[in-house]
């Protein structure tokens, strides 16, 4: 049996998430309104608190979808994907990563034109570039360490960085990135500025990672992305060698000099 | 215990702390008396935060403001939440560590706001014990904020302010005193904002929050988004008349302006508390 307290909980909840037919929930006979706001306008308010609180925060993560999209598309389709989502998060700086998925249908129910199909891994790139400004720190290789397990014929596992997060993609996602973002986080790719975004014909392959406490993003070559790849899903150096085709004794020290590596895993 | 024995000056005007103006609080040490940090945007363990907030604490003391204790909530108190504003505690020594009169998230769901729960005896067992709990846990007395809403419930047998009254006589935990909040309280509902402060007990304010409401002709919405209006300017006069003096707060976390334009409504707040203080000792 809830106590009462837990039932006005309940049914406050249940009216800032829930969407009964009849529009009647049953909170609202036990709210007490005031001359400037009914129960309803009330329950109204708090679902517009929590909703402009998302949105906002979705307009801060994915900038560059804003600005191709305009600021009144952007603002309903994120609204649309806010309303839908009853649960939320707590920590609203890592909050909308399912927002590329929501794109996706509504590009594939034809809301949005087929020219705009890129932007799903575009939002998907801006999500990891926010999103590496908040992890955590990582260690130091431990060199001597992974020369002693090679050396002992030890299964090794190399960890990536928390920052890291790769993205392959058919469109040229960061040439559009680059033009789309806010120019002083994009003032270090400024070679790459400016030129006309062409069609290209084999994938792209993006690393995203922080450096100097700063979201970056870099292309990295195929082969690159594989193994980076087999190492973010915890296959072993030996594992690695035998099943990816790609000359690890040249790759590995790039990856680790980068610091995309950057520690050895106890997987045993 | 007052705000001068928690650790900050009382009267002093400390402000919010936001990302967008720390590197030029770091480069020019602006004389601020103190910073409050907004925990659940600070929480990142690894890059600039950390090392940012660090940079900040070695020339200025924090207060710890927090949204996601849900004290007044049901689901079970949330540990490894109360285990990062520990970590906090430990990593940036604030000197208050605060939250609010209200409940964030229930069962699967979170709010990202703070909303109201009924002022019944039920009620208030139920908040004091999280409160204790919350007080142990973290081995020190919290600061507990009155809200700003927008709905009353019917059951509600006791106001906000004899709410609140209640929880400090029983926790022992100290308030967080907004006056907008309370002002919008008195906006939307016509219950008395003066009453409230009459109500609670002032000389447990640990801590004065001023800040700007979003005006919707009908309704006021707690925005924070806008410079103190008058009437909020006027009512912190009116509580300055209590003579007990606490820490105070600019605080702004929506279209957040430049520095300056906070610094500007701290030195409005100092000259009013100046003003209190001087005709305090005059009619001493």
């Amino acid at each position: 049996m809830p106590t009462d307290l837990e039932q006005h909980i309940s049914e406050f909840t249940l009216a800032l998430t829930g969407n009964p037919r009849d529009g009647e929930y049953e909170i609202l006979p036990k709210i007490t309104g005031s001359s400037r706001i009914s129960p309803q306008l009330a329950l109204e308010i708090y679902r517009n608190n929590t909703r402009g609180t998302r949105t906002n925060a979705l307009e801060v993560i994915y900038p560059a979808c804003k600005s191709i999209l305009g600021s009144d598309t952007f603002h309903s389709i994120a609204r649309e994907f806010v309303v839908a989502d009853s649960i939320g998060m707590s920590d609203l700086n890592l909050y909308g990563e399912t927002f590329n998925h929501h794109l996706g249908v509504i590009l594939d129910t034809g809301r949005l034109p087929e020219e705009y199909a890129y932007l799903q891994d575009l939002a998907s790139l801006e999500f990891k570039y926010h999103a590496a400004y908040y992890a955590d720190s990582d260690p130091v290789f431990d060199f001597d360490l992974f020369e002693q397990k090679v050396k002992s014929g030890q299964q090794v596992y190399l960890r990536v960085s928390s920052s890291l997060e790769l993205l392959a993609s058919q469109y040229p996602v960061f040439e559009i990135w680059l033009q789309n973002r806010p120019v002083l986080e994009t003032k270090r790719y400024k070679s790459q500025i400016g030129h006309n975004v062409q069609a290209i014909t084999a994938r792209q392959y993006l690393l995203v990672f922080r450096q100097n406490d700063t979201p970056a993003v870099v292309s990295i070559s195929d082969q690159e992305y594989r193994l980076l790849e087999a190492f973010v899903n915890n296959q072993s150096l030996q594992t690695i060698v035998d099943r990816i085709d790609c000359d690890i004794d040249v790759l590995l020290p790039g990856l680790i000099t980068n610091k995309w590596i950057v520690a050895i895993n106890d997987n045993e | 215990m007052s705000g001068q024995q928690a650790g900050l000056p009382v009267n002093s005007v400390g402000i919010g702390l936001r990302s967008v103006h720390i590197e030029r609080i770091l480069k020019e040490q602006p004389e601020v008396p103190w910073f409050e940090i907004l925990m659940d945007n600070h929480t990142a363990q690894g890059g600039l935060i950390p090392r940012q907030l660090a940079a900040v604490r070695e020339h200025y003391p924090l207060s710890l403001h927090c949204v996601g204790m849900s004290l007044g909530g049901m689901n079970p108190l949330d540990v490894a939440y109360l285990e990062t504003v520990k970590r906090m505690m430990h990593e940036y020594s604030p000197v208050q560590v605060s939250d609010h009169l209200c409940f964030t998230h229930h069962g699967i769901h979170h709010f990202n706001d703070l909303l109201p729960i009924p002022f019944t005896s039920e009620s208030l067992n139920h908040v004091s014990g999280r409160i204790d709990k919350v007080q142990d846990y973290l081995g020190r007395r919290i600061l507990v904020e009155n809200v700003s809403t927008y709905l009353q419930f019917q059951s509600s047998e006791m106001n906000e302010a004899e709410f609140m009254f209640e929880l400090v006589n029983r926790t022992g935990c100290g308030i967080l005193l907004d006056i907008n909040n309370a002002y919008v309280n008195e906006y939307n509902h016509g219950f008395s904002a003066k009453a409230f402060i009459d109500t609670i007990p002032v000389e447990h304010v640990g801590e004065v929050h001023l800040a700007g409401f979003e005006d919707k002709t009908e309704y006021l919405i707690d925005a924070h988004n806008n410079r103190v209006s008058h009437p909020v300017w006027k009512l912190f006069e009116y509580y300055l008349q209590f003579g007990h003096g606490a820490p105070v707060l600019i605080e702004w976390d929506n279209d957040i302006p430049g520095l300056d334009v906070l610094l500007d409504e701290a030195a409005r707040a100092e000259d009013i508390i100046f003003h209190y203080s001087e005709s305090a000792a005059r009619y001493a």
